[in-house]
């Protein structure tokens, strides 16, 4: 799995991810977020666009992003959910935790409210 | 559908290639249904029967073989297409499975996070499949076998 990380002003970071968001890339994801937010970025946007697939450990990082984001006073909301995504979010009644934006943009607007 | 339409079978090492084309060999196993029987499957079923091997293969790979070097890690997978439904079985040689398949899924908290813990997997794949069984064989092999009508 591949990340690229953007930031932004207001302690967003921008996040997206790449490939598969699953059990072997799940503790890589999990490190990337916690870096983000230790680096002053407690806002987080997870850009799921290009993940091909997320399977429940995929699912558990991006739980553990959220509670180290609010923790610090942030939130992580997901952006470009796929279908896949979207499912296995619904699937686990995750879809009622995370905030979810169709556009990158959209999310941003949100942060800098 | 009648009989068997397609099966098709194959052994992988459990590295992030093997996991890449355990994905492959699902989607020439649509493309083939959708040939022989065309209409027949929706996109949906193709997805959550992914997202229900999947966690099997993760099973597998983080438990059943969490004591086994990744080299001797391999993992068969069997799919089929008989009698309007697909029948996944996953097969490997790793340690047995100690809890129980059929555990009454427990109620949903109030709170999704909260229960966020292990067996998550096996909860999602039994939300998916109509039917999932294990079984360990006196050769020493793990055995989980999936089933979901297509007309569901």
């Amino acid at each position: 799995m591949k990340t690229h990380i953007d930031t932004h002003p207001n302690a967003i970071a921008i996040v997206k991810l790449e490939g598969r968001l699953d059990f072997m890339s799940c503790v890589d994801a999990r490190e990337k977020f916690s870096q983000a937010v230790k680096g002053g970025n407690r806002n987080l946007i997870v850009d799921l666009g290009d993940v091909s697939f997320i399977d429940s450990s995929g699912l558990g990082s991006l739980v553990g992003g959220l509670k180290t984001a609010r923790q610090a006073g942030g939130d992580l909301r997901l952006a470009r959910p796929t279908e896949q995504a979207a499912s296995v979010l619904k699937l686990t009644s995750l879809d009622q935790v995370f905030r979810m934006h169709p556009s990158v943009e959209d999310a941003l607007a949100v942060f800098q409210h | 559908m009648g009989r068997t339409l397609i099966a098709m079978e194959q052994t992988y090492l459990l590295d992030a290639r093997g996991v890449a084309r355990i994905h492959e060999l699902q989607k020439s196993f649509w493309g083939e249904l959708e040939r022989l029987v065309p209409g027949r499957v929706f996109p949906g079923d193709e997805m959550v029967i992914a997202t229900a091997i999947g966690e099997l293969v993760a099973n597998v790979a983080v438990h059943a073989y969490a004591d086994t070097p990744e080299a001797e890690r391999l993992l068969t997978l069997r799919l089929e297409a008989a009698k309007g439904a697909i029948n996944v079985e996953v097969r490997d040689r790793g340690i047995p499975f100690e809890g129980d398949v059929n555990a009454p899924l427990s109620e949903e908290p109030d709170d999704p996070l909260a229960m966020f813990e292990s067996g998550r997997g096996l909860r999602m794949i039994r939300d998916i499949a109509d039917t999932l069984t294990y079984r360990r064989t006196v050769e020493g092999e793990n055995v989980w076998t999936l089933r979901k009508r297509l007309d569901t």
